[in-house]
């Protein structure tokens, strides 16, 4: 894992308006933590961050924090969380955490998948399915692969790799389950129109499908009519006409 | 066209779309994705254009996620009728979208294929939408 070095300010600025401000003049909000020692609140350039995780491919980077006017070595850490804006996808918060090279940690390691081109399932007219992209693991920082490669050369349609068939560095555990599929060679849809459809959301009706009609089934009204037909069932068993029954009445009363 | 199985009113309020989508707007499936930069309804009509655009651009390859689902009932007064008398008639269905919901989402195919794919599918739709790709944002999520 390599180490990049990322200047950062001592943060003191608090509230949402502020915040937006300083994110405007180029700037990100960021938390330094662990180790039990209390938060320090710091703040990046948008730019340098941004260059060095597109630079980065998902792998876990240890950044040497230079904190402006923090004595001694640099603290090294590594990104435990960063929040994206949902509509432009710019950087909105960092949390760093802070390393200690003898502690064991937990951190996401990103799965890399080999010859998906060449997949035997593929060519036979499959598709890959990638469930899991990243692999939680317990091991030391200096223990801290780049990545962990599945070869999915010889997997067929109906295959699937599991967390248990993935070959980890020596020292490295990991904490999902081991039945967790990574990835499978899903078949082929045989009939894109009507299969799809109803496929990828639960709960979905297609109108026009046998069975189905032009509206959907009413939940409320059910219980009204089964709560209307209850009281009137005990006494007189032709009751279930009782709304035509109460037009009728008011009729005699006039 | 897609719509629900069962819902518990008939007919809802028409509500008001402030804000940004609270969620559905990560990657959870697909390599790439549309999103939405505007708020509106997507109909049940539009869903099904945008998604028959998609599947036939990619020719079958690849497979295609589609993240939103039309639960609201819009409805409409007949032509020529004067206002009041009650609450139209349901029409159609819709989805609401705000800024920020992923629409779509695909993998197993080329990025230049998924990116033109989208293009085709957001003609179909009645909001501004953005491409998408996993990598583009650093890989892992």
């Amino acid at each position: 894992m390599k180490q990049v070095p990322l200047a950062a300010k001592v943060r003191t600025i608090r509230g949402s308006s502020r915040t937006r401000r300083l994110r405007a003049s180029g700037f990100v909000p960021a938390e330094v933590y662990g180790h039990k020692e209390p938060n320090q609140s710091i703040e990046v350039s948008e730019k340098d961050l941004g260059k060095i995780l597109a630079s980065s491919r998902g792998e876990n980077i240890f950044f040497a924090l230079e904190i402006e006017g923090a004595k001694g070595e640099p603290l090294v850490a590594v990104i435990k969380e960063i929040q994206y804006h949902k509509v432009n996808n710019s950087l909105m918060h960092a949390d760093f955490h802070k390393v200690n090279m003898k502690e064991k940690i937990r951190i996401k390691i990103p799965i890399r998948v080999d010859n998906a081109d060449m997949c035997e399932g593929v060519k036979l007219g499959g598709t890959l399915q990638t469930f899991m992209r990243s692999l939680e693991v317990h091991c030391l920082p200096t223990q801290i692969p780049d990545a962990i490669h599945v070869d999915a050369l010889h997997l067929n349609i109906g295959h699937s790799v599991h967390v248990s068939d993935l070959i980890l560095p020596e020292g490295i555990k990991a904490v999902q389950s081991p039945g967790s599929v990574v990835l499978s060679v899903a078949a082929q849809m045989a009939e894109e129109v009507k299969a799809e459809v109803a496929a990828p959301v639960e709960g979905a009706a297609v109108a026009g499908a046998p069975g189905a009609a032009g509206e959907p089934e009413v939940i409320t009204a059910k219980k009204k009519e089964e709560g209307e037909a209850a009281p009137a069932g005990k006494g007189d068993a032709k009751a279930p006409a009782g709304k035509a029954a109460a037009p009728a009445a008011k009729a005699d009363k006039k | 066209m897609l719509m629900p199985k069962r819902v518990k009113y008939r007919k809802t309020m028409k509500g008001r779309m402030r804000g940004q989508t609270k969620n559905g707007a990560s990657f959870a499936f697909g390599e790439y994705a549309l999103k939405s930069q505007d708020a509106g309804y997507v109909t049940d009509r539009q869903i099904e254009a945008a998604r028959v655009a998609i599947n036939r651009h990619m020719k079958r390859v690849g497979k295609l996620w589609v993240r939103i689902f039309p639960d609201k009932p819009i409805t409409r007064k007949p032509a020529e009728v004067r206002m009041g008398g009650g609450k139209g008639a349901p029409d159609h269905w819709a989805a609401v979208v705000k800024p920020g919901r992923i629409l779509f989402e695909l993998s197993g195919c080329p990025a230049v294929v998924a990116k033109e794919a989208f293009e085709l599918a957001s003609h179909k739709l009645p909001v501004k939408t953005k491409y998408l790709s996993r990598a583009e944002l650093g890989g892992v999520s």
